[in-house]
């Protein structure tokens, strides 16, 4: 059985790697967490164009609208259907703009600590013994701290800015794809092509980044996923707490900590629609990186 | 005697996107009581599919399409799934390839098998536990009390593969399907393990059905053969009278494709018949190409000379020295080859034949002695320039096909690592034209430039290797067990190739094997290597007819012999 399926391999692999994406995005779960990242995308792309108003344009916001309830008329005629926020702010615009820093947070953080982790991993794997040691020693020291606490010290010491939080969130998170990766690489460190490629005396460099990098990186893709979705709550968490971007940039989470004051006061819709927003963002991230993670992975897919 | 098993035209496919696959069609075959029955095919034959057919674990997509199995007057086929439970493990025991992966390693030998008694015996307690015992016994190993609380781990390959066979005896079967039962093992565990199944089989007059891809298995064990091709049997019948007078053109390619042991022949007859004639391509002619340029400094006699060359592995660390453990793989070994020649090295697994050259290669760090290549010694001196130059002379083929490419790369790709990193082309294009020579000259063709490795098949992949370690125009070539996983029939292939280059660039090969026949046909000289060190070091041809050292007698005894009989 095994070995009719090697010998057959040759044609089989690519039709069954075909199947299996098919499969996988044609069912409903992967469609509707996909499609509504795509829209959360486009959304946080395009916020300026597609936004009712403009909510950081003071010249527009008027102190008059402020706490208006979903669908009620604006002073100007516009309909805020999410409702105003205390200052007189398009509840629906200002979703759609902290969207925006959000993403870009998220996004650009994930990005910048994975490519820090995954040098660092490939760099412990490939040179073993003390450079491992070393490495992955400061690696289990960071991951002790608890991320919340280390991003709240940080932003304590470095101040506000969006550019501030993307520092903190990296620093928080490249020990994980440093460890993943190491862990890939070492087991590909020991498969002989990279063995044929020493024989070959090429550069390290070019081992580590022709050989090692390209066979290691698969489960990256997942881990970034998730871990996207992982640094858009802890910016929220950070925002919420008042460390986080400046208030002249607020992210989701900085729109739910200003509608808090007024939960109970009856105007829910200022914290609950951002909350919403960052639920269906983080939960279709989610969804959609464990459905690649099936995708991605033979085994658990039949 | 009586018709134990029996299986009427039996058919097996698998579908799948692009079409279905008959796997197994049109096979029938009986088996009686006390016989041994040999299912010889190569990868693919659908040897397999028919051991597991019988105990009706096809698993989807594929499915038997029609036939009927008997089994002691039943019709397996009209069974259901509780009833084949029953027949299961307890009337048909298995025997797998992998002792490693069929047993549980969080469980005690013990457990494992009286959970095994339990059920299929009904059999509890203190009953359970002496039959257990004698079980244990029947099948040689030794303290079985002390052994019943051992771990797998705790046992040898060959151990293990003990307690298989016992876990399959547990429930007094009647017939036993070994598949692959000796593949993973070393030569002398082999033996055993053979010898072992003949003896029950005649003991307790079980039927053994052994499917295997080795002749030289056959050859020891089985009354009758079965020789599968691409899903049909082709010929069945005595095994005496099929090896010595096999008459269906694919046994005789098969039978021809074994390396033989007794004498040295100049090439592995050619067996067009398996591989469908495929490989006749273009070869080029080395002396004029960008293949031979380099070859006219033959300044060094010597190409590899090696003195006292130790290397040992941390078992366990420790900060204080006295605490830590080591493991000596290598030990004062000594040789030199001279240039053009090839010089073997042969031992079982564990004997540190592939550290050794691994060690030559620069691979692993040296911890004592010295190796010269080409005069100049590369053991724990500082890499400049001199030294890499020496050392990328020396290339290397691995025994894995499937793990020895990167799979991200394409063909081209990978054999243009070397042009590309030296800059020995020239220009692209003439690097594209020296890859597409370089495919035709190892038999792929050109078109192989575009694919990935994974759309070829281990032997191809074996050459796309080769291709590649002469892309780095190297002089010396180290081969790791090139062909231990390859079929007889790709393995005469790769040899053979091996064996041109050899003659065509004067290449200086270092061949490590376990597999004695394939060392005669290849090697000039032999060192035999056990537990780190060498036993002895010989002519070939003086190995095999006289070996002085008792190991290398003891090696050359257990060697299976198929042409006892020719």
């Amino acid at each position: 059985m095994k070995k009719v399926q090697i010998a057959s391999s040759s044609f089989q692999d690519n039709a069954k790697i075909r199947n299996a994406l098919l499969e996988n995005f044609s069912q409903p779960t992967t469609l509707l967490s996909g499609g509504l990242l795509f829209l959360v995308a486009l959304c946080a792309i395009f916020a300026p164009l597609i936004a009712p108003t403009n909510p950081y344009n003071l010249a527009v916001v008027s102190i008059m609208d402020s706490r208006l309830a979903p669908g009620e008329e604006m002073f100007d005629g516009t309909v805020a259907w999410l409702g105003t926020d205390g200052a007189g702010r398009d509840i629906l615009s200002a979703i759609l703009f902290g969207l925006r820093t959000s993403l870009l947070v998220a996004v650009c953080s994930a990005l910048i600590a994975l490519i820090i982790g995954l040098l660092v991993g490939l760099i412990a794997a490939f040179f073993g013994g003390r450079t491992d040691t070393f490495l992955m020693r400061i690696v289990d020291i960071q991951l002790s701290f608890p991320a919340i606490l280390v991003a709240l010290v940080l932003l304590a010491v470095l101040g506000k800015g969006i550019d501030k939080v993307i520092i903190a969130l990296v620093i928080v998170q490249w020990a994980i794809y440093a460890r993943t990766v190491r862990a890939t690489a070492i087991v590909e460190r020991r498969k002989e092509y990279i063995e044929a490629a020493t024989c070959l005396r090429l550069s390290n460099f070019r081992i580590i980044w022709k050989h090692l990098l390209p066979n290691s990186i698969s489960p990256l893709i997942v881990l970034a996923t998730l871990q996207t979705a992982h640094s858009i709550s802890i910016e929220a968490t950070l925002s919420f707490l008042g460390v986080g971007v400046p208030i002249t940039e607020p992210s989701l989470g900085s729109l739910i900590s200003n509608g808090f004051d007024y939960i109970l006061s009856g105007a829910y819709w200022i914290t609950l629609f951002p909350g919403i927003m960052l639920l269906a963002t983080v939960a279709a991230i989610n969804i959609f990186g464990d459905r690649l993670r099936v995708l991605l992975n033979p085994r658990l897919s039949k | 005697m009586t018709k134990l098993l029996e299986i009427k035209n039996l058919n097996v496919s698998f579908s799948s996107r692009l079409g279905t696959i008959k796997a197994v069609h049109g096979v029938s075959i009986t088996v009686q009581a006390g016989e041994v029955l040999g299912l010889v095919g190569e990868s693919g034959a659908g040897k397999s599919t028919i051991g597991n057919a019988i105990i009706n674990l096809i698993e989807p997509p594929g499915k038997i399409t029609d036939g009927e199995v008997w089994f002691k007057d039943k019709n397996l086929r009209k069974l259901n799934e509780n009833e084949m439970l029953n027949i299961r493990g307890q009337k048909i025991g298995m025997i797998f390839q992998d002792p490693q992966t069929s047993l549980n390693p969080v469980m005690t030998i013990g457990t494992q098998l009286l959970e095994t008694i339990n059920k299929t015996k009904k059999l509890f307690g203190k009953l359970a536990y002496h039959n257990a015992i004698e079980l244990l016994q029947s099948v040689g190993i030794e303290q079985p009390e002390a052994r019943m609380k051992a771990y797998p781990h705790q046992f040898s390959g060959g151990m293990r593969q003990r307690v298989v066979i016992a876990l399959a005896l547990a429930g007094d079967p009647d017939l036993i399907i070994a598949d692959e039962p000796t593949t993973a093992l070393d030569v002398s565990t082999q033996a055993q393990i053979l010898d072992l199944i003949r003896a029950l089989c005649i003991e307790r007059r079980l039927g053994v059905i052994i499917v295997t891809h080795d002749m030289g298995v056959v050859a020891n064990i089985a009354d009758r053969v079965s020789v599968m091709y691409r899903g049909s049997i082709v010929e069945t019948g005595d095994v005496k009278y099929i090896l010595s007078t096999p008459h269906h053109p694919y046994t005789k390619s098969l039978l021809a494709a074994v390396p033989r042991g007794d004498v040295k022949i100049k090439r592995f007859t050619s067996i067009d018949y398996i591989e469908g004639g495929a490989h006749k391509q273009k070869r080029i002619a080395v002396a004029e190409h960008w293949l031979g340029e380099k070859l006219v400094d033959n300044k060094s006699k010597v190409a590899i000379s090696i003195t006292d060359l130790n290397k040992k592995f941390v078992l366990k660390k420790a900060l204080f020295k006295q605490n830590r453990l080591y493991n000596q793989a290598v030990k004062d070994v000594s040789f030199s080859i001279t240039t053009g020649e090839t010089f073997g090295i042969v031992g079982e697994s564990g004997s540190g034949k592939s550290t050794v050259a691994r060690l030559v290669a620069g691979l692993l760090s040296i911890d004592k002695g010295s190796v010269k290549l080409f005069d100049k010694e590369i053991a724990n001196v500082p890499k400049n320039r001199q030294v890499v130059a020496v050392q990328s002379e020396l290339q290397m083929i691995f025994q894995d096909p499937f793990s020895s490419l990167n799979s991200k790369m394409s063909v081209e790709d990978i054999i243009a690592e070397p042009i590309r990193y030296y800059k020995t082309a020239g220009s692209e294009d003439k690097m594209k034209q020296i890859i597409g020579d370089l495919l035709d000259h190892v038999g792929l063709g050109k078109n192989a430039a575009l694919k990935y490795p994974h759309e070829f098949s281990g032997g191809q992949r074996q050459r796309i290797s080769i291709a590649r370690a002469l892309a780095a125009r190297p002089k010396i070539l180290i081969c790791d067990e090139p062909t231990s996983s390859l079929d007889v029939s790709v393995q005469a292939h790769i040899l053979n190739l091996l064996k041109d280059l050899q003659d065509e660039l004067n290449l200086t090969i270092l061949f490590i094997s376990h597999d004695l026949p394939v060392i005669r046909q290849m090697c000039d000289r032999v060192a035999v290597m056990r537990h780190g060190s060498i036993c002895e070091i010989a002519k070939t041809n003086d190995l095999f007819n006289a070996p002085n050292h008792s190991y290398s007698k003891h090696l050359l005894n257990i060697m299976p012999k198929i042409d006892l009989f020719a």
